[in-house]
């Protein structure tokens, strides 16, 4: 589904990502890993298309298609979701509002009908339930004194309804407490399933309790540099990053 | 001496017809309007060397040779009428054309004839009302414009409610339909005595590819406990001007909320004058502003707080596209007496063209000490991380940009209580945006 190659990236002129290999398949949950500023968020935010950074070398091919070369919203439309690890708060603007523009482009893009009024509350009541959120928050303006748990609530109630092919989760567990943490990781695994694939970006462990992941990869200094099953998560928490820091001063 | 200069030589010749055309003719306020000055001089024109004028300049306007006659076609103007929601619904409609009350096209509701009215009508059946208003903007006259409407006093609206009164919803057309260069010079009389209570919609709008001008006095006086909500609505075109002065006093506990949605129009400037002259007074002044092409915006306001313990509440935003300016200016004086006095200030803008322009100042000249006063001015342009938020949801570029500046103007739109007038005003914006 996702095949990332030798993928570089920089932001003004400093580099972030130094060369980023990365096969996922459909069915598959992937977890990245790695102490701050190893280049995490900035492998997810080039994913979804934020223009900021530059990719300098490498491809990312999706379901066949260049993914570089397509508009943040063309990617959306394909079926790439970014959950924000930062939500941003837009006054005037509520979920249901923008959501079911967003649908309807995705189903315009596919060449589908729009979606009648009564069908969007019908998937809407459904999705709600999944992430247990309330429709006063969907009405309200987006994020605007939205709790952290809310936040990120809302951010899985819109991977719900837009059923993407391939979500990617940024630390998505950061600010949760135990209990909004389950609820975010209950709804993402009623959302898995054999034809979709999950990218989970995240600095601890605690996520992959509930999620659990076929492949970790740890990321350092902009590169992968170790892969392996959901044991590998366990071992970094058990070790911590200075273990692979010090594994990567050893072999420079 | 003829001071006139080149460039005000067309003001100096329409004033001098104005006058001849006056002369000839006994005016509908005549025996009311004696004691408002009329000595227009045109070498006092305002130019941007004013401070009041610094970045409206009235120069096109000079330079325009406007008539003193309009012909229109009335059935172009009922199919205009027509074809806004709010003509529909069941109030007072008054319809001024050209300056003049339009019968035919106005419906009025009989047994509030006394209260809501034309100013020419409400000027044969009660002077002595008009007497206790026309002339309370006198002290705010600041410029040749006031002069210019003293002298023509075009008709306008009038509402007097006595005590304890509520009217009926009123809604106000001031057309202009001309095929020559035409002025309008409406005066308005407000009064509502005390705990009276009404609703006015005014709405400009003209017709044809000529130059017009709309040049409005609308004097108000709320007395104590009164409330009045007052809505404001500027459609005109690139070739259309718009200058005016309302000035409104307000008595112990009355309450005011004041809206004005300018959406488009060559040059308009609206000054907004606020007398608190009591205590416990609510005031709330709200602005849209939201203009394309080569046109301006200026919103000059002022809230003087004369007495404690009164409420002040001014939301002014501005959306500017193509080589649009805005301006705003917002004065707030508290006095010395008025102490206790919450005053609030807003001026938000989104600049969506990089070859538009906002000025915007905040000037609070504060002479009590136990007061609570806040104001700012923002300007920028739309959030790009909002952007790429919505983008990444499957919004194009463009839908992301109409949906964040429709929801920056939801915020004004919102507080205007009629439905019909807010679906007409959304819908102005969904053609913009």
């Amino acid at each position: 589904m996702l095949s990332i190659h030798n993928l570089h990236a920089s932001i003004e002129g400093k580099k972030i990502l130094n060369g980023i290999n990365l096969e996922v398949k459909a069915g598959e949950v992937h977890a990245i890993m790695g102490p701050n500023g190893s280049g995490k968020s900035t492998l997810a935010s080039i994913l979804a298309g934020r223009e900021e950074f530059e990719v300098t070398e490498g491809s990312v091919d999706f379901t066949g298609k260049d993914l570089l070369e397509l508009s943040p919203e063309d990617r959306a439309r394909e079926g790439v979701f970014l959950a924000f690890q930062y939500p941003v708060e837009i006054p005037g603007v509520s979920t249901i509002n923008f959501l079911k523009t967003a649908i309807n482009q995705i189903r315009e893009y596919k060449g589908e009908k729009p979606l009648d009024a009564g069908t969007f509350l019908k998937t809407m009541k459904e999705k709600m339930k999944l992430v247990e959120i309330d429709q006063s928050l969907l009405n309200r303006s987006l994020n605007e004194g939205f709790s952290g748990g809310e936040k990120k609530r809302n951010e899985i109630f819109q991977m719900a309804m837009l059923e993407p092919r391939l979500a990617i989760l940024d630390e998505t567990d950061s600010g949760l407490d135990i209990d909004a943490l389950r609820i975010v990781a209950n709804g993402v695994n009623k959302l898995k399933n054999p034809d979709n694939a999950i990218i989970l970006v995240t600095h601890y462990q605690r996520l992959l309790d509930y999620i659990v992941p076929d492949h970790v990869h740890v990321l350092y200094k902009g590169r992968i540099v170790k892969s392996g099953g959901k044991e590998l998560a366990l071992e970094l928490e058990e070790k911590g990053y200075d273990w692979i820091k010090t594994e990567q001063a050893e072999i420079a | 001496m003829n001071l006139a200069t080149p460039t005000t030589d067309l003001l100096h010749h329409y004033h001098a017809a104005l006058l001849e055309h006056h002369s000839m003719m006994t005016h509908p306020l005549h025996g009311l309007s004696d004691q408002l000055n009329k000595d227009f001089d045109v070498s006092k024109w305002p130019t941007t060397r004013h401070e009041e004028w610094k970045y409206t300049s009235l120069k096109a306007l000079s330079q325009i040779e406007f008539s003193l006659e309009a012909s229109s076609d009335s059935k172009k103007l009922k199919s205009y009428l027509e074809s806004l929601p709010f003509y529909h619904t069941e109030a007072h409609h008054l319809v001024f054309v050209n300056g003049l009350f339009h019968s035919e096209l106005s419906r009025l509701i009989p047994s509030e004839e006394k209260t809501v009215s034309s100013t020419y009508v409400h000027a044969s059946l009660i002077p002595e009302q008009l007497a206790k208003v026309i002339g309370i903007s006198c002290p705010a006259e600041r410029d040749e414009l006031r002069k210019l409407n003293n002298l023509v006093l075009h008709d306008g609206l009038s509402i007097q409610l006595p005590k304890g009164q509520t009217a009926t919803q009123v809604y106000v057309y001031q057309l202009i339909d001309s095929e020559q260069p035409f002025a309008v010079h409406s005066r308005n009389l407000i009064h509502l005595a005390e705990n009276a209570e009404c609703k006015v919609v005014e709405h400009f709008a003209a017709f044809g590819n000529k130059s017009h001008w709309f040049n409005p006095t609308t004097e108000i006086q709320i007395d104590a406990h009164a409330r009045l909500e007052y809505c404001l609505i500027q459609t005109q075109s690139d070739v259309g001007f718009f200058t005016g002065l309302s000035y409104l006093r307000q008595s112990d506990s009355s309450q005011l909320s004041h809206h004005t949605i300018s959406t488009g129009g060559r040059l308009i400037r609206n000054n907004l004058d606020l007398i608190l002259d009591g205590s416990h007074i609510e005031s709330h002044m709200n602005g849209l502003y939201m203009l394309t092409n080569d046109t301006l915006v200026d919103n000059h306001t002022l809230v003087d707080h004369q007495r404690p313990h009164s409420n002040s509440n001014e939301f002014y935003k501005g959306i500017m596209d193509g080589k649009s300016c805005g301006v705003f200016n917002g004065k707030i004086f508290v006095r010395q007496a008025a102490q206790k006095t919450n005053a609030f200030q807003s001026n938000r803008n989104i600049v969506l063209s990089p070859d538009a322009s906002v000025y915007t100042k905040p000037q609070l000249e504060i002479f009590a000490d136990d007061v609570k006063c806040s104001h700012g001015a923002t300007s920028g342009q739309l959030d790009e991380e909002s952007i790429f938020y919505l983008r990444s949801r499957g919004l194009s570029h463009a839908q992301a940009k109409a949906l964040l500046t429709k929801a920056f103007a939801g915020e004004i739109v919102e507080r205007i209580p009629q439905p019909e007038l807010r679906a007409y005003i959304e819908q102005q914006i969904d053609q913009r945006f």
